[in-house]
């Protein structure tokens, strides 16, 4: 690791990566903060922007957008009560109350520091980690690929609220849109129509910000704004924490984090639920459980550490095996490939300094994005004041011209609108997001492993007779069928009761 | 009989199954049990679809408590202009390119977007030059990227 140090040095002082880290960070931060709009929503729009840019500063800046997402989720929370983003779901249960008590300088100042020792602390681990998993992955063949695929995508399905058929349908769809273009191994073109703009497949900028951006902003305005509600500036007064809080919150500090670094490690889990769990076993394990809910500060540590505590562990899986960790890990998997970088154990062979070039702008981020917070504390509320029929306009032509840049052609915008009335349709139906995402994402790198693993022995049963293979199996199986199970179990102990 | 949103959906999703499975059967390179090939994926996809929107469309039948609109008449009705407008604005940048059509464009829509809000004409007028100037700037100046020019003036 220490022989890339003068890479990663070179790189994090280069102008332009240093330009790129503090606006990535400050858009970041912004798309975290508004409701609707998030960190992986800023990664997607702002994408193509970096294809023709050298990787380094690439990485830096579309880090840089994902951290500063994540960590600016608090600041709805605790200001408006509404989620910036899932991830921060938590957070509102006691960063909005403490807020309407008067403390929310004290809680957007817990937010703020629990976020910075999450996300560094988490990139600091992964990076540790990450090669000891890359070194395992080496002795993993195209059976325990196709699983680690399978099951990332199979336990967004198991996570998913509401209907597992919808969650089933999204991924499938994922899984179209993925084989659009020539096949692998057999070069079969499927699904282009003879037309040349699909014969190289559907680009992800265009698939994605078609669904999740651009109907999501044209949806919003049919059904009208919701005027956020008014901040009360004079509520923030000070940052009100001291020292003693951060020693007196350690256990639960600790705990969050680890419980954070966890699921963001698992395949297709991330902020989104660690910051429950967390919450939840911080309220579990709290000498004063019934203030939870009122604006105790140990709901706000454990959420915010643990959220952005996954991000590291997302990148881990993400960096050693080339398996996200969750949809923003999926989509700069997406964009390194588009730099030429194939994620997984032979990265850190061959460009290790790459590697460790995330993780130590991940952490540079967290400080950043910390001193960013304290300084512009009073900023924030200005922030959720800017209007939805400015904003929305706007990124409606960045995710246009987005798409054209991506090919230097208009056809692209016009499949962007394609996609946007799909995105119409899921919302319509139901649908959730995250399945389509991982899908579409790793549709790819699941069918070439799977193909390549019949091609070495002719069968399905190597799938299971291989342990470690049999394992995600099972995993993605039962993940599949935990609707019928969870009723099985539901049922077996209603009778023994 | 009132047809459902999931029974919508569902039938849709039926529908795209049978499509993919027609698709696929056309494929000259065989599926078979040692070898699945190029239309397992998408067979794997289209065999998802019938299950799950089978699936959805009798739950769909089954549910009994009220649905909420999805979206009232005057919300359908935007989401149409909005498409439309969509459209028209990559019509334009082909013919006029992006220097007129995106300030007309960004204007247009967020006249339409403030309507019951307070804005002046001029901070409309302000942002809609503004942000097609900083895109410029940002893709053409910085990143070396190609606006369209429009082929009447190309």
């Amino acid at each position: 690791m220490a022989q890339y140090a003068s890479y990663i040095i070179a790189q994090l002082t280069n102008p332009l990566s240093l330009i790129l880290l503090l606006a990535g960070n400050v858009i970041g931060m912004i798309f975290g903060a508004i409701p609707g709009l998030n960190g992986t929503m800023a990664v997607m729009l702002f994408m193509p922007l970096t294809f023709g840019m050298e990787t380094g500063p690439a990485i830096v800046f579309l880090l840089s957008l994902w951290i500063g997402g994540c960590s600016g989720g608090f600041i709805g929370s605790v200001l408006l009560g509404i989620p910036g983003s899932p991830s921060s779901v938590a957070t509102c249960f006691d960063g909005h109350p403490m807020a309407k008590k008067g403390q929310a300088g004290r809680a957007l100042a817990i937010g703020m520091v629990a976020s910075c020792i999450g996300t560094a602390g988490s990139a600091i681990a992964g990076a540790f980690l990450a090669q000891t998993v890359a070194d395992i992955a080496f002795a993993i063949g195209p059976w325990e690929y196709f699983g680690l695929c399978f099951v990332a995508i199979t336990m967004v399905l198991a996570i998913s609220k509401g209907n597992m058929l919808k969650g089933l349908t999204s991924a499938c769809i994922g899984l179209l849109f993925a084989s659009v273009g020539f096949s692998p191994i057999d070069a079969q073109a499927r699904f282009t129509f003879d037309n040349m703009y699909l014969m190289g497949g559907l680009g992800m900028t265009t698939v994605l910000i078609g669904i999740f951006g651009v109907a999501a902003m044209v949806e919003a305005h049919a059904k009208g704004f919701d005027p956020l509600p008014e901040v009360d500036t004079g509520m923030i007064k000070g940052i009100g924490i001291k020292l003693s809080e951060i020693r007196d919150n350690i256990v639960n500090i600790i705990r969050s984090f680890l419980i954070g670094l966890g699921i963001g490690f698992l395949p297709g889990m991330g902020a989104g639920l660690s910051n429950l769990v967390a919450y939840s076993v911080a309220k579990n394990n709290s000498k004063h459980p019934e203030t939870f809910g009122t604006g105790n500060p140990e709901g706000v540590w454990a959420s915010e550490c643990s959220n952005n505590a996954s991000i590291g562990g997302a990148m881990i899986p993400m960096a050693a095996l080339g398996i996200p960790g969750d949809s923003a890990t999926a989509l700069l998997i997406g964009a390194l490939t588009i730099h030429g970088l194939e994620m997984g154990p032979m990265v850190f062979r061959n460009s290790g300094d790459i590697v460790y070039l995330m993780f130590t702008t991940v952490a540079i981020c967290a400080l950043v994005c910390f001193v960013l917070q304290a300084l512009g504390m009073r900023v924030f509320p200005l922030i959720l004041k800017v209007p939805y029929h400015f904003m929305y306009p706007a990124l409606i032509v960045i995710s246009l011209i987005s798409a054209y840049v991506d090919s230097s052609s208009l056809y692209k915008c016009g499949m962007m609108i394609f996609f946007c009335i799909v995105g119409l349709i899921m919302s319509f139906g139901g649908l959730p997001q995250s399945p389509l995402i991982l899908a579409f994402i790793l549709g790819p790198t699941l069918e070439s492993n799977m193909l390549k693993a019949f091609q070495n022995t002719g069968t399905i049963s190597t799938f299971f007779t291989r342990p470690l293979s049999c394992i995600f199996m099972i995993i993605g199986i039962a993940c599949v069928f935990s609707p019928i199970l969870k009723a099985v179990f539901a049922k077996i102990k209603g009778k023994k009761a | 009989m009132k047809v459902s949103r999931d029974q919508i959906v569902g039938a849709l999703i039926v529908i795209l199954g049978v499509f993919v499975f027609v698709m696929i059967s056309s494929y000259k390179v065989p599926f078979s049990l040692a070898y699945p090939g190029p239309k397992a994926l998408p067979g794997l996809a289209a065999i998802g679809f019938i299950i799950c929107g089978a699936g959805i469309f009798i739950e769909g039948m089954k549910k009994k408590e009220e649905e909420k609109a999805y979206m009232v008449k005057e919300g359908w009705i935007r989401l149409g202009i909005n498409l439309l407008a969509l459209m028209a604005y990559v019509l334009a940048m082909k013919y006029v390119g992006y220097f007129i059509a995106t300030p007309v464009f960004l204007f247009g829509l967020c006249t339409w977007y403030a309507k019951g809000y307070e804005t002046k004409l001029w901070q409309r007028i302000l942002f809609a030059a503004a942000v097609t100037a900083v895109i410029y700037l940002v893709y053409v100046m910085a990143f070396g990227y190609q606006l369209p020019a429009g082929e009447l003036f190309g």
